[in-house]
């Protein structure tokens, strides 16, 4: 998913759940910080790197192939944006190739549920922001991993667009190219994807890289062969899936408020987002590459709120300006933490079932850990609880 | 890392560094060494991919295509072994092609970070114009070995530095219920 849905409609998923129109703007801006903190931004604001939500391109081919260096790709990529569905999923294949399979990212898995439990123990609108990019990238990264991996995230040259018309869905094969300049071109059927350099390490095929923007489309609606699913066809109906995730993060986002009891996965509120739905599915099938202008019309049309564009000048002031021991006070200072809380979850979830792609994790009641996450293990101590 | 993985690590640095140190010293045999080094590491590249074939590209869409590369790869690596001696010019292509691509990519790594307005790691850009050096020194002694086994070695040494720092990185994480 890109900003237009991160920001805007988790914005407006808010409003829905009834958070107020600042504490909305807030969701949908941590929502979006989310694929916006990498290390080269953690470094220039001096905060932990560790709490590294995503990576630049550039960091990412400047990582190596060993062992470490994909390990914290994986956290990271798994953690935020890929995550895994079902950790004990059962395939034949080697162990490494079991690994890798159980990574496999999708909705309404046991740590999707996790996560926004989580938010909900954290109890910061950073946290619940966090949680609701993770959520909605369930559903747009469905079928691909957070971790390189050619045998589970390779697309072939078999993948096509369902293109919709007055009788029905049209098949037309999609071109790729591996230009780092152009634009993708929805009217023509030309996107851009990553170079297949045959290596099962390559962060050319980390997640969807193979499938280019596809993925991130709200409009798109494919057909193609995962390079896991022994040759069986799957449909992605991206405008379905992101109405699905819009709904899920409705119904969420009230549980974060404590306006429902239990959160449960499989649940989505189509009924708080009916009144809204008609204009929600025709943004989502708009064959456009980005829908913000559309989805601030969306917000000011039903509640006169008018986000800022997307800028962490002010938060970035707010976190170098206070003194150390506030840091965790302001605004990045919690969304720090809901990071590595969440990097800790998902990490320590995948170690402790048999699963060593995202290295090794350890108890915090223990006293082990690095420096960054021994943070983390003071904010629990501080907060009274290790959980 | 496991403390098994951290012990191995080192100890392939250290061999690293004492066969580099060697060849700088003898360069007539070093340059015998680096094509052979060349030669049995495409020989290994085919192997590998054989055994990925057979462990994980099996079960992937289209993944019999990593069975006829590795099937290539061997044999063009056995091909290169047979032969008595390599052309200076095509070792140093490969060093030239192997230290341009790293000292591109350090270099747009470092414009990245200073475009986004963030400080940017001297490192990095040390090491991105130490290899765009060495890239240009392999074009302009391309016909001379000793560049090539100097080149060779300074990339070896470089190798068994970062695999050092990396087996003392810290790399648990405390997991939380």
């Amino acid at each position: 998913m890109q900003l237009d849905f991160h920001y805007y409609a988790t914005a407006a998923a808010a409003l829905i759940a009834g958070y107020d129109p600042d504490q909305s703007i807030k969701t949908g801006f941590f929502s979006q910080m989310t694929d916006h903190c990498s290390r080269t931004f953690l470094s220039g604001i001096k905060a932990p790197l560790n709490a590294a939500t995503t990576q630049l391109m550039l960091e990412l081919m400047e990582s190596g192939s060993d062992p470490v260096s994909m390990q914290d790709i994986t956290r990271i990529w798994a953690s935020f944006h890929f995550l895994p569905a079902d950790l004990k999923a059962q395939v034949k294949g080697s162990i490494l190739y079991k690994s890798k399979y159980r990574l496999i990212c999708g909705p309404d898995g046991a740590l999707a549920g996790e996560t926004v439990r989580l938010a909900k123990r954290e109890g910061t609108i950073e946290a619940a922001g966090l949680a609701m990019h993770v959520l909605a990238d369930t559903w747009a990264h469905r079928y691909f991993a957070g971790t390189p991996s050619l045998v589970i995230n390779n697309i072939g040259d078999d993948l096509e667009e369902l293109i919709p018309g007055e009788d029905g869905f049209t098949r037309r094969p999609v071109k790729f190219r591996h230009s780092l300049t152009a634009e993708d071109d929805p009217e023509n059927g030309i996107y851009n994807n990553s170079l297949n350099n045959y290596s099962e390490k390559s962060v050319m095929v980390l997640g969807h890289g193979r499938a280019g923007h596809l993925p991130d489309l709200s409009f798109a609606r494919y057909v193609y062969m995962p390079a896991w699913g022994d040759y069986r066809q799957v449909i992605k109906d991206n405008p379905k899936e992101y109405y699905n995730a819009f709904c899920q993060m409705v119904y969420a986002l009230k549980y974060l408020r404590g306006e429902v009891g239990e959160f449960e996965t499989g649940v989505y509120d189509y009924e708080a987002a009916e009144p809204y739905g008609l204009r929600i599915k025709e943004i989502l099938e708009k064959r456009q590459l980005d829908a913000c202008e559309d989805w601030k019309a969306f917000l000011k049309e039903n509640w006169d709120v008018v986000p800022g564009d997307f800028d962490t000048r002010a938060a970035e002031k707010e976190y170098t300006d206070a003194p150390d021991s506030k840091k965790d006070d302001t605004a990045i200072g919690r969304f720090v933490l809901a990071a590595l809380a969440q990097k800790s979850m998902v990490s320590g979830s995948i170690f402790r079932s048999g699963n060593l792609l995202a290295g090794f994790s350890a108890d915090p009641g223990k006293g082990k850990g690095i420096k960054d996450f021994m943070k983390l293990k003071d904010y629990l101590g501080r907060r009274g609880t290790d959980d | 890392m496991t403390n098994a993985g951290r012990v191995r690590n080192i100890l392939f640095a250290l061999i690293q560094t004492a066969a580099a140190v060697y060849m700088i010293a003898e360069p007539a045999d070093g340059y015998v060494f680096v094509a052979v080094i060349l030669s049995f590491s495409l020989l290994l590249m085919g192997a590998k991919t054989i055994i990925y074939y057979f462990s994980m590209a099996r079960h992937m869409v289209g993944g019999k295509r990593m069975l006829y590369m590795g099937v290539l790869l061997l044999d063009a690596g056995a091909f290169a072994v047979s032969l008595d001696s390599i052309p200076r010019a095509v070792v140093l292509l490969y060093l030239f092609i192997s230290h341009a691509f790293s000292g591109v990519i350090d270099v747009l790594r470092v414009k990245e970070a200073k475009d986004s307005g963030y400080p940017f790691s001297k490192f990095t850009l040390a090491t991105g114009i130490i290899n765009l050096v060495s890239a240009a020194l392999c074009i302009v002694f391309i016909n001379s070995e000793r560049t090539a086994v100097y080149i060779f070695c300074a990339g070896i040494i470089y190798s068994a530095i970062t695999r050092i720092i990396s087996s003392f990185r810290e790399t648990r994480i405390i997991f939380i219920n």
